[in-house]
């Protein structure tokens, strides 16, 4: 037996529960929509990246396409709520049923490639469908679907839609359900059999195959549970924006959004995306809110006569857009090239 | 005719895929890194070859070489300061340190001169022709035969010079290359170096006719990245003619069916030979 | 530890920035594409709606409303203070500046948002919780429909703009004697571009064609080559389009390097009327026609025009056109309605918007009027047209604005 597979002892379960209790009453000290959107968003993503790392990390199979399974979720969800009125509430199974399908058939070919070459067919199977959902009518092309308001008449009436005009905190702890599930599935599966096996396929996948493991069963299995609370946040993420389209749910910006926050925080780790989220999720959302915008608003140019540096003072007027993507991507930058096991690394501490 | 008129078309941005693609393969074959932020590189040097024509009035293909030798600088630079501590990384690590460069390079050139697009309206390969029946326009097709000249170039550097040869060696065993007396940190640098400048020159090729924005590295070299992947990374000659059959398979396959979709024949042409030849054509390893 | 201190530290922070908002001001949440594809047209629509704002907060001698006053005098000569962001495009992003500009900024009203893909999510949130949204510069049919309490568009739709084109191609056709029978449309493939694809589908047989070729593609887009390809194919008579800047250039050219010569290009909203256009293209944007809602020859119309677009041009360094302008014509009228308002509380602002009645002479606008209908849009708002001829953009139609004739049928690319 390893010591993956004993009992956790009470300290290491203190912690957690005390991240948690205080995420639980978090809503209740940031009373403002904004603040709470901040942490609802960072919990959909520290879900969302542990979910990933279920394949990226135990697994070690690093799919850069997984805005796929988001979009599947969100996009069922969608489309059922406006043209059935069925929330997802009753829609998840039909959504998991699409998202375990897609995963099989998507899995059975890509897993037997290797290295990058893995990397890029996930990313290039994620952009062909993203392109076949830009381009299908049915589900709004380009424009997407926007979910109706609804009005509901009392709060049984308003779960049932999942609409929720006056508060936000029903979205939040439904956000927090899916963080803490998502944590105790990452969990189990690592300290499981399962785990074991997806050790064996991660670190010497040749080695296992020739000890007659069926590694392509345990890799899909791996990645049919990613895909499922990736879906489900893409469900939620539609209900809580009330705007689906391709480009803010199956494009290759949400992919590595999605990877990058577990790859941050320290792949293969238990709170790596957790840590990932909570770090870059606020810090380019109040970036974006406070800076961003302040430095955009610059000084109108004018365009004196010739000189390189007139064209580039004119042109650099009103710059300073987007500098929360500038930081993110020195970020990503130093991360890769100091501490590619991610900020957990430092601590030297793989729980 | 007009499939005819297709398939010319292809070839002549294939052409210049072909030259993207190249310097891609180029480092992965020195180095086992794929570099996200080759289309980057290629966008910077659009950026330059801009300001020195708004600037100073030169035109693109008299700025090619200087493009060229500041993208060379630029790859070493990025080799020594990034590329070189990512030897010993994991693939993940390596991929994320280019994908960071990636958004970092979209997001400087978003910050300091916003996103809107610019143009170089008129130059020396301005205007057009048509050979029976066939439309050419002349700065594509220039950037279609500079792409190719350059590959050509390039490929007659890598067999037919010492340092060429060196550079192969450091490639194929970077330990024994040593013992020989090969400087191998030279020539990963040389590489990255030699990739940049050669994408930069495409870009100089390019920015005669299409629009300069941040993101025009990323949608336009994405083919290329399919290219490298079908022609198998690390061959060099693999990924000129993955170039080739991308603009082929893009330009066809969009006007067969509706222009939205081509992009879905290049991604669907990589997965076709992958799953039978899983490290592509002419891939090392 | 770490986490729970940062997220207690934002929670204060917020809370302190809230009660910094409550002076006698009056807060406008403003969104717009400051970075992003279209980034230079909403910088350009930013310095318009600016400029508003200053005049009316100012005192100006200028023939309009509000100009020679300061503030809004019917609620004291309060100063009106934007509250600006940058939502880059991404719709998503709307929806959550507008949840912030109204929650935590406490904004009296939102104005935005250039794309209507960002417009729609945006004022979603805007109806949820009764605050208004007013447009000047979202021309998709699709945000009206919707019939909101809260939403209020002073531009004209996309269907306006369709009806435009045909009428004028029905005209056109019948004066200079060609026929008409074929029609191309090629889009950018969002809320926008694809409303003028929906609204052409509805008229073109009304307006004698017989064939339509409808090509999308998404945006920011690399190469338009196979696209061009297929409406050479095709071979339609006249296009529309309906480009954002980087992407209509890359268009242009490509019809021109594959010699795609329509008889007529008709353009939807703002790229093909960017200053930026003609700079870029040079002699190949000539011919073009553009639907737009200002234009130089609207400065003998229109008494303001003149000092404001010289106003404009001496804070943006180009002159006025039709984004910044409409966005202008937006913002006097959210101005009137808070003169008119009986308190600034979000219901008797939005009663004020449904009475507004403002006369086109009041604007720089070409509209013969501001008045909303029950969906919230604006039934006297109309645009014209203009064509490029020798780099400069030309009011050609409709004929009581005219200043010069139009060229129909365009000649092909390689005898201008």
């Amino acid at each position: 037996m390893s010591a993956a597979a004993l009992p956790a002892s009470r300290a290491a379960l203190a912690i957690p529960a005390a991240l948690i209790a205080v995420l639980a009453i978090y809503p209740w000290l940031a009373t403002l929509p904004f603040p709470q959107h901040i942490v609802i968003m960072a919990l959909l993503f520290a879900t969302m990246g542990t979910a990933w790392n279920i394949l990226g990390g135990l697994a070690g199979q690093v799919s850069f396409g997984h805005a796929l399974y988001f979009g599947i979720g969100a996009y069922t969800a969608a489309y059922c709520y406006k043209h059935f009125a069925l929330s997802a509430l009753v829609t998840w199974p039909v959504a998991l049923v699409i998202s375990t399908a897609a995963a099989v058939v998507i899995g059975l070919p890509t897993f037997r490639l290797r290295g990058h070459y893995f990397v890029l067919a996930s990313v290039f199977i994620m952009q062909a469908v993203y392109i076949v959902v830009a381009n299908w009518a049915a589900l709004g092309a380009g424009i997407g679907i926007e979910l109706p308001v609804y009005k509901a008449k009392d709060w049984i009436d308003a779960a049932w839609h999942l609409q929720f005009r006056d508060s936000k905190l029903p979205f939040y702890y439904a956000a927090l359900a899916l963080f803490v599930a998502a944590l105790a599935a990452f969990e189990w599966i690592r300290s499981s059999r399962l785990g074991l096996l997806l050790t064996a396929v991660r670190e010497e996948e040749d080695a296992a195959r020739s000890l007659g493991v069926d590694t392509m069963r345990y890799k899909l299995v791996a990645l049919v549970i990613s895909a499922a609370f990736t879906t489900l946040c893409g469900m939620f993420y539609a209900h809580y924006v009330l705007y689906v389209e391709p480009v803010s749910t199956t494009s290759l910006v949400v992919s590595i959004e999605i990877a990058f926050v577990a790859i941050f925080g320290g792949i293969g780790t238990l709170w790596g995306p957790t840590l990932g989220a909570f770090v870059i999720i606020p810090m380019t959302e109040l970036l974006r809110a406070y800076v961003s915008g302040r430095i955009a608003l610059g000084m109108a140019g004018t365009l004196q006569d010739g000189g390189a540096l007139a064209y580039l003072k004119y042109y650099a007027a009103g710059g300073g857009g987007q500098i929360d993507i500038l930081i993110y991507g020195l970020i990503i930058i130093l991360i890769a090239r100091f501490q590619p096991r991610g900020v957990l690394g430092f601590f030297r501490r793989l729980d | 005719m007009i499939y005819a008129q297709v398939v010319v078309d292809g070839l002549i941005v294939g052409l210049v895929f072909a030259l993207v693609a190249m310097g891609l393969s180029l480092i992965y074959g020195v180095m086992n890194i794929v570099n996200f932020a080759h289309g980057e590189l290629m966008m910077l040097a659009m950026y330059l070859c801009y300001f020195l024509w708004a600037g100073f009035g030169l035109d693109p293909l008299v700025s090619a070489p200087v493009a060229a030798a500041a993208m060379f600088a630029l790859g070493v630079l990025i080799y020594r300061l990034v590329a070189r501590h990512l030897l010993e990384s994991s693939m993940v690590a390596q991929m994320f340190a280019t994908f960071g460069m990636l958004v970092f390079f979209q997001a400087l050139v978003n910050f300091f001169w916003k996103a809107d697009a610019r143009t170089i309206p008129d130059n020396w390969s301005t205007g057009h022709f048509s050979v029976g029946g066939l439309f050419f326009n002349g700065p594509e097709l220039v950037a279609g035969l500079g792409a190719l000249a350059t590959a050509v170039a390039l490929f007659w550097f890598i067999n037919r010079t010492e340092t060429g040869l060196a550079l192969q060696a450091a490639a194929e065993d970077p330990q024994v290359a040593r013992l020989l007396g090969v400087n191998t940190d030279r020539m990963y640098a040389l590489a990255w170096g030699l990739s940049a400048a050669t994408v930069g020159v495409a870009g100089a090729l390019l920015a005669t006719y299409l629009a300069i924005y941040p993101l025009v590295g990323a949608n336009w070299a994405l083919p290329a990245f399919v290219a490298v992947a079908i022609g198998g990374f690390g061959s060099i000659t693999g990924a000129f003619w993955g170039g080739i059959v991308i603009g082929l398979v893009q330009t066809v396959g969009g006007f067969l069916t509706s222009p939205s979709y081509k992009l879905l024949f290049v991604y669907a042409l990589y997965l076709l030979i992958v799953l039978v030849r899983p490290h592509g054509i002419m891939g090392k390893r | 530890m770490r986490r729970t201190l940062k997220l207690a530290a934002a929670a204060v922070a917020f809370a302190c920035g809230t009660a910094l908002a409550q002076s006698n001001e009056i807060r406008i949440g403003i969104m717009l594409p400051t970075s992003g594809p279209a980034a230079k047209s909403g910088q350009d629509t930013l310095e318009g709606v600016k400029l508003a704002y200053d005049i009316i907060n100012g005192s100006f001698d200028i023939p309009l409303p509000f100009a020679k006053t300061q503030g809004i005098p019917s609620k004291g000569g309060a100063k009106i203070r934007l509250i600006i962001e940058d939502h880059g495009g991404r719709p998503e992003r709307g929806a959550a500046i507008a949840e912030r500009m109204i929650t935590q900024d406490k904004v009296h009203l939102l104005q935005g948002a250039f794309h209507s893909a960002v417009a729609a999510p945006a004022s979603q949130v805007a109806e949820k919780y009764g605050i208004p949204f007013v447009t000047g510069t979202s021309e998709s049919a699709a945000l009206t429909e919707r019939g909101f309490k809260t939403f209020f568009s002073v531009t004209p739709t996309s269907n306006d703009i369709a009806r435009d084109f045909f009428t004028f191609l029905a005209e056109i056709s019948k004066e200079k004697g060609v026929p008409l029978k074929s029609l191309g449309v090629i889009h950018v493939n969002d809320n926008w571009g694809s409303s003028l694809a929906q609204a052409s589908e509805q008229l073109y047989k009304q307006y004698g064609f017989e064939k339509l070729s409808m090509i999308s593609y998404s945006s920011p887009v690399a190469d338009l080559r196979s696209e061009v390809l297929r409406l050479k194919a095709d071979n339609p008579d006249v296009l529309l389009q309906a480009s954002f800047d980087a992407d209509a250039i890359l268009a242009v050219r490509s019809y021109q390097a594959l010699a795609f010569t329509p008889k007529a290009i008709l353009a939807m909203g703002a790229s093909f009327a960017t200053p930026d256009f003609i700079k870029a293209m040079g002699k190949n944007a000539d011919y073009a026609f553009s639907h737009t809602k200002f234009d130089s020859a609207l400065i003998q119309k229109r008494k303001a025009a003149g000092e404001v677009n010289r106003m404009y041009e001496q804070r943006a360094g180009r002159p006025l056109w039709d984004a910044p302008a409409r966005a202008f014509t937006a913002s006097l009228v959210i101005a009137d309605a808070l003169q008119r308002a009986k308190s600034l509380a979000p219901e008797d602002i939005i009663q004020a918007l449904r009475e507004t009645n403002i006369d086109g002479a009041d604007t720089i606008s070409p509209y013969k009027g501001v008045r909303f209908n029950e969906k919230g849009q604006n039934v006297l708002a109309n645009g014209l047209l203009t064509q490029i001829q020798g780099g400069q953009h030309y009011a050609v139609w409709p004929k009581e604005i005219a200043v010069r004739e139009a060229v129909f049928p365009a000649p092909a690319w390689d005898k201008r």
